[in-house]
């Protein structure tokens, strides 16, 4: 294997400093000589010479590539107490979470209907671990503010972007156009 | 009912039972054969059905994907962010006063311990012991106090014998541990009455 090159080695140690994922554009900033693609191959030459061979793996995750410990690991570090688990978040949260992912930029009201169930105080809560945000307003009535997933939502789920979501055709119960009921008996 | 569900679950169970209400009786309704424009009204109901179970779906999918996240840790350790401090108490005074009462309830019944002045005379104690000196060279310890006398009495007989005692006025001995105390004159002193 060849040593790594001056920017693989600079990218390592800013990704090694950073404590959350660095996107593309922060990597390329430190060496703006570099340009994108340069950038791109050292990524791929470090995440390819950490392969197996470490504790830790170079991920891409949250539109930005970040350190993390192998998962093998979890159990072992967990129990020493070196680093915590996040929070789980609620069934309710998961719930609303879903829904803005898939319906963003959306507004409460909208929320509100799918799950059948008042969704404000779930919603604030998303709001203030940072999971959502308001993106824009509504063009309807009082111009409602409409939500949308935030870079730490994709964070505490481990995805690269949206794309990594599960299209809505992949799953078992599609959602066709509205099904022809059975004459009533 | 609806005021103890709240006013927005009361809202949408209305809400619902007239949807409901309003399907039935479009059901109920005589159309035209082979009319185009009539839509079933339960399709939208399915509609709405098909999708929360859809939402469902994409639930577990994304709780366990953040299950495989949190097996891997990344640099520095941020502790999340507290949990929002408690909603504010909903009780009536009723409530309160309830309470309070099973709290004072517990509260142990207080141990009164009555505290009686009772006067040491020493002095009389002194008199009567100094008195008994000019009589006899030696007597016993119930010539002084009497067989039936108070903590008090005793109390002071002691206090005023060893006070003697210290004046050298008496000597004051015990043939064994437990026995009688003999209560003799200091040898001595010369008698109270040619000092």
């Amino acid at each position: 294997m060849q040593p790594p090159s001056p920017l693989a080695k600079l990218l390592e140690a800013a990704l090694f400093a950073a404590s959350r994922p660095l996107t593309l554009d922060e990597l390329a900033s430190l060496e703006p000589e570099a340009g994108e693609a340069a950038v791109r191959a050292a990524l791929a030459a470090l995440q390819s010479a950490y392969g197996d061979e470490h504790g830790v793996e170079l991920v891409e995750i949250a539109e930005g590539w970040q350190f993390l410990t192998r998962r093998e690991y979890a159990e072992t570090i967990e129990r020493a107490q070196f680093a915590l688990r996040p929070r789980r978040l609620s069934p309710a949260a998961l719930e609303t979470l879903a829904i803005i992912a898939y319906r963003q930029p959306v507004g409460r009201l909208e929320v509100d209907e799918i799950r059948g169930v008042d969704s404000d105080a779930v919603m604030d809560k998303l709001v203030e671990r940072g999971l959502i945000e308001v993106v824009t307003r509504g063009e309807g009535l009082g111009r409602p503010l409409l939500y949308g997933t935030t870079p730490s939502f994709l964070e505490i789920l481990g995805l690269k972007d949206l794309e990594d979501l599960p299209r809505l055709e992949e799953l078992s119960v599609a959602l066709r156009r509205p099904t022809p009921v059975d004459e009533p008996e | 009912m609806i005021n103890e569900l709240g006013l927005n679950q009361a809202a949408d169970y209305l809400e619902m039972a007239a949807r409901l209400l309003r399907i039935k009786a479009q059901l109920l309704l005589p159309r035209h054969l082979g009319e185009d424009e009539w839509e079933d009204p339960r399709a939208e109901l399915v509609r709405r059905l098909l999708e929360y179970q859809q939402i469902r779906e994409l639930v577990d999918w994304l709780g366990r994907a953040a299950e495989l996240r949190a097996e891997r840790y990344g640099r520095g350790y941020e502790a999340p962010p507290a949990d929002a401090p408690p909603a504010p108490l909903q009780i009536d005074l009723n409530d309160l006063l309830a309470a309070a009462e099973r709290v004072i309830a517990l509260i142990p019944e207080p141990m009164l311990h009555r505290v009686v002045p009772r006067p040491l005379d020493v002095e009389g104690a002194t008199e009567r012991i100094t008195t008994l000196l000019s009589e006899r060279d030696e007597f016993g310890w119930l010539d002084i106090v009497g067989p039936q006398s108070s903590i008090v009495d005793v109390l002071s007989a002691f206090i005023a014998l060893l006070e003697l005692a210290k004046r050298s006025s008496l000597t004051l001995s015990q043939a064994e541990p437990f026995g009688p105390m003999v209560i003799k004159r200091a040898a001595a002193q010369p008698p109270r009455e040619a000092a």
